[in-house]
């Protein structure tokens, strides 16, 4: 059974995948869109297969950057979240702040790092990962630690337990799930994050850069590939924070 | 005696207004024995219990332990509330574990779940003691966590309300078990309940809460044992008019319901 369970599980992606692709590639078929309008999936694979090598270079530096930012991106967000979620004045401070500082388009911030931080391409990028990425995981933690029953503090405080004791027997396990559903979003945003800094503010890396000069080439099945590259790239970090979420939070799923 | 509380008020402040909850109230119990607090709701038992465990201080007068005042939280004490808290990570027998992980740092995984194992197959739930929390019912999960408030041996066991959210029957099953952790465990025990019948069946002594601010109306003792394991004998003549006379003694106002 488990076997079958599993097989399903490959299978209906795989062929969901599949039919995206033959759907899309009849549409383009149809309508007789040239390559330049838009580009179809059998132009993209040799478009991949041609640049083959720059895509795993600069596959990787995005990569990289984007899981340095989304890891500080969790430091900073889970921090941020722990004194919000334990001050209720610091909560009441900070928050218009956060929200005030979230609400502002990244696209602008991009020029304004560039200009603070010239040169400094990694940390750029990574700034603005930490910028896009920390707020959900913030909010998160601070909602899961102010709205703990006050039972759960009864328990521990009656024996005498510290509030440190408090926060990582109980808190911290419990607020869990609410932060791998942030995470999750964390995620996809901290792509757009990279790509954000890599294609506004061009410094010749990374997979922004590649896009980049897909366009000034007029070489739209480069750039679908690139489209593509990413995409796969944020599937492929997105499960990887599902498996995480399935060791350390496995106990909050129902069956 | 052992616990003594003594002329203790106790109030609520917040921007406005001071709401006082319990006015000058006074009452001890002896060692191992069992005293349940009834009263109209919001009375200010639960407070009364937040009080004892030492989570608050009381405004005025003190209550004393063996003598001593306390100011503090103890380790010597159990507690168990309606809503049972289990931690959802946890299996069961870690569950059970959580207060000598606090209490009792110095014992080794082996003997801590030696304990808390004992106390399962007390409880008959040998069987689930690898289940999470989420696999439990409600009787189950209640049984639980009684388990866990008494699994450090506290000298002392404060129930709010445990068996509010159950059913009759699973109640009846729940003040069984009770009964019998009292006997093989040997602690004194506060038991705050709404449940009258619970209150005779279980207690040596019942006492009674006026409205609030709450303060002792009277103090019962129940005068006669249900010594079996029967929950029949509730339905005696004698119980039924204990019950008569104690239902007599609470005061409901109707206006502020």
């Amino acid at each position: 059974m488990i076997k079958r369970e599993l097989l399903q599980q490959i299978f209906v992606p795989a062929f969901s995948i599949f039919t995206f692709c033959i759907f899309w590639e009849l549409l383009v078929w149809a309508n007789g869109w040239p390559d330049y309008k838009m580009a179809s999936p059998s132009d993209i694979g040799p478009a991949f297969w041609k640049f083959k090598t720059l895509f795993i270079y600069y596959g990787w530096e995005t990569l990289w950057r984007t899981v340095v930012g989304l890891v500080f991106a969790v430091i900073v967000g889970i921090g941020l979240g722990i004194i919000m979620g334990f001050s209720k004045i610091l909560r009441d401070a900070l928050f218009p702040i956060l929200v005030g500082f979230n609400a502002i388009p990244k696209a602008t911030v991009v020029p304004v790092i560039a200009l603070m931080f010239v040169g400094m391409h990694d940390m750029n990028t990574i700034l603005i990962v930490i910028f896009i990425a920390f707020f959900p995981i913030t909010v998160s933690i601070s909602v899961g630690l102010s709205t703990l029953e006050p039972e759960y503090e009864d328990i521990l405080l009656s024996l005498g337990a510290s509030k440190l004791q408090i926060f990582y027997k109980i808190a911290l396990p419990k607020t869990l799930p609410e932060f791998f559903g942030a995470l999750k979003v964390s995620t996809t945003l901290a792509f757009i994050g990279t790509n954000l800094m890599e294609i506004i503010e061009p410094h010749g890396k990374g997979l922004g850069h590649l896009f980049d000069s897909g366009k000034i080439n007029a070489d739209y099945p480069l750039m679908f590939a690139v489209l593509i590259a990413l995409a796969v790239m944020g599937i492929f970090l997105f499960y990887l924070v599902l498996i995480l979420e399935r060791i350390f939070a496995g106990w909050a799923e129902r069956s | 005696m052992y616990i003594n509380i003594k002329d203790i008020s106790h109030k609520y402040s917040n921007e406005d207004e001071d709401l006082l909850v319990l006015k000058d109230l006074s009452f001890s119990v002896e060692k191992d024995k069992f005293v349940s607090i009834v009263g109209p709701s919001g009375c200010g038992k639960s407070t009364l219990t937040k009080l004892i465990a030492g989570l608050s201080m009381p405004y005025k007068g003190k209550i004393l332990i063996s003598g001593t005042p306390i100011n503090s939280p103890r380790k010597s004490i159990g507690m168990a509330f309606q809503n049972p808290v289990l931690l959802e990570w946890r299996t069961t027998v870690d569950n059970i574990c959580l207060p000598l992980e606090i209490v009792s740092p110095q014992m080794t995984r082996k003997q801590k779940i030696e304990r808390a194992t004992e106390l399962l197959e007390m409880v008959g739930l040998k069987d689930f003691s690898q289940s999470r929390p989420s696999q439990l019912s409600g009787g189950m999960k209640q049984r639980v966590s009684l388990c866990r408030s008494l699994v450090h041996r506290p000298e002392i066991l404060i129930l709010d309300e445990p068996f509010g959210a159950l059913d009759a029957f699973t109640r009846e099953g729940l003040w069984r078990t009770l009964k019998d952790l009292k006997t093989s465990e040997n602690f004194t025990c506060i038991l705050i309940t709404h449940d009258l019948r619970e209150a005779i069946y279980l207690s040596d002594e019942v006492v009674i809460l006026t409205d609030r601010p709450g303060t002792v109306k009277k103090s019962v003792k129940t005068n006669f044992q249900i010594n079996s394991n029967s929950v029949d004998e509730l339905y005696s003549k004698e119980a039924t008019e204990m019950l008569a006379f104690l239902r007599k003694q609470i005061e409901l106002s109707h206006t502020k319901l």
